[in-house]
């Protein structure tokens, strides 16, 4: 019987399916000698201040494409950002609100309900299993 | 009767295949974790919930019972600062928060929201020694109960600790942590990523105001560089299991959604935590109070995954024995950091031991 899961058998041999498998099979090894070398510290130094530097770099070219953006009528990442963090304080106004209605519809319908708005909240009662 | 029954079978076959396909296109054109692939994973964090207490962005939800009794003591979930809490309510059949609504928890989750520019000075205290004691009032509140259980994932479970340890006297029935560092020299890559002469945290705080979500994503990854292809690979040859397509793209689709980690903490996480070991050298203060775990008498179970490379158990085998509780317990089961808490051994192995655990300090 032919097992379509094992690349390796003849009925179905899929040259992907077995540089897959040893992609998989390496990919630990691989992982784990990568990070043996990233944890050397001269090259972690190494490679955070390139990273350093790509960071002032996007911050450089940002500020250079935001002023030809605004010149294009366009608007730009930063633009987006800010449009995301007012809607951001939107739904926290919601979040909000959504808690004072709750709080009062809870007053109004069940007192001493703690302001929730469940309607019916079951007994606080259960026990364990019995251990077996 | 057979006709429509063969008919229906032949359709569902068509449907799965198209599927197939639509999935194969995705991830080899494409890579996980696209808008297609995540479209393709329905919505994420469906149980239905209400927010009991909103403040800035952090939301406390209370999940709505799914049996007519519960147990007496509440359970209050800490999520963790860098990721979305959807990883503990994925979806049906894939949720923490539901299992433990179907065991007869009653159960609360803290969710941090997305940090703007604006909270970008947010500290570990106001964490620790505002918002949380804050929302255990509210589920004291809500609930009626004096007391409730804490659970926290990863840095989650780190607030967790660290509340519990500042607030000896806190309503605190039961502490349960999942997969959390308390010793950074088991950190070994983000401890020497992160060093002085490697990364300056101030400069990037000072650019970016928080941590923008791309670096931590990037640092993550960076902890095992291959794990990615070889999981889209993985996926490929799995392609007709669609119970592990979907469960997998799921995964990735939350990976991908890391949320922006908050200047103020991020740089104590840094320098303190990370660099410094304070918390288990026992010289970290928070608000002028030295935390010490010595001082938590709850109570207390830490779960942790043996293959987990982001907190490896060299950074994490320490918090048991730093706890000063008479009942304590640590399982360490197979798995890595993510399949802990909602992967197929979860569901398996962790979720049982959790109930099993929890059921009986809960009443």
């Amino acid at each position: 019987m032919s097992d379509r899961n094992n690349p390796f058998d003849p009925t179905n041999f899929d040259p992907f399916a077995m540089w897959r498998e040893w992609f998989g099979r390496s990919e630990q090894q691989w992982s784990q000698g990568l990070s043996e070398m990233l944890k050397d510290e001269r090259v972690a130094g190494s490679l955070g201040k390139e990273a350093q530097k790509a960071m002032l770099m996007q911050r450089m070219f940002a500020e250079v494409s935001e002023r030809y953006l605004a010149y294009m009528n366009m608007p730009s990442r930063s633009d987006i950002e800010k449009l995301g963090e007012r809607i951001g304080r939107l739904e926290d106004s919601i979040g909000s609100l959504q808690v004072e209605i709750a709080q009062l519809r809870g007053r109004a319908g069940s007192p001493g309900d703690g302001g929730h708005a469940t309607p019916r909240r079951p007994a606080r009662t259960r026990k364990p299993p019995a251990a077996g | 009767m057979a006709a429509p029954a063969s008919s229906h079978h032949r359709s569902t076959e068509r449907s799965t295949e198209r599927s197939r396909r639509e999935v194969l296109r995705a991830v080899e054109q494409r890579g996980v974790g696209t808008e297609a692939v995540a479209e393709w994973t329905g919505a994420l964090g469906t149980t239905p919930k209400d927010v009991v207490l909103a403040h800035g962005t952090m939301k406390l939800f209370h999940y709505r019972p799914l049996t007519d009794s519960v147990y007496r003591v509440p359970v209050l979930i800490v999520a963790s600062l860098v990721n979305r809490s959807y990883i503990l309510d994925l979806a049906p059949g894939q949720s923490l928060i539901e299992f433990l609504l179907r065991q007869g928890f009653d159960v609360y989750l803290i969710d941090w929201g997305v940090p703007r520019r604006e909270h970008r000075d947010t500290r570990l205290e106001d964490y620790v020694l505002d918002l949380i004691p804050r929302c255990v009032e509210r589920v004291q509140e809500d609930s009626g109960e004096p007391d409730v259980s804490l659970l926290g994932y990863c840095v989650g479970g780190l607030l967790a600790v660290l509340y519990a340890a500042l607030h000896p006297q806190a309503p605190v029935k039961n502490l349960v942590c999942f997969a959390t560092p308390v010793n950074s020299d088991g950190l070994v890559s983000l401890k020497t990523w992160m060093s002085e002469s490697a990364f300056d945290a101030d400069a990037m705080v000072r650019l970016h105001g928080n941590v923008p979500a791309d670096f931590i994503q990037d640092t993550l990854r960076m902890l095992r560089p291959f794990g990615k292809p070889a999981g889209q690979l993985a996926l490929l040859d799995k392609v007709d299991d669609e119970d592990f397509v979907t469960s997998n793209l799921r995964f990735a689709k939350w990976e991908s959604d890391n949320v922006p980690f908050v200047g103020g903490a991020f740089k104590q996480m840094v320098e303190d935590f990370l660099r410094g070991n304070k918390l288990l050298k026992g010289t970290w203060r928070l608000g002028g109070h030295r935390i010490d775990p010595k001082k938590i008498h709850a109570p207390f179970l830490h779960l942790v995954a043996q293959s987990d490379h982001i907190t490896p158990y060299e950074s994490s085998q320490d918090l048991v024995k730093m706890v000063g509780s008479k009942d304590k317990q640590e399982i360490v089961l197979k798995g890595g950091h993510v399949g802990l808490v909602a992967g197929r051994g979860a569901i398996k192995q962790m979720w049982p031991a959790l109930e099993q655990w929890l059921a009986r300090r809960s009443v």
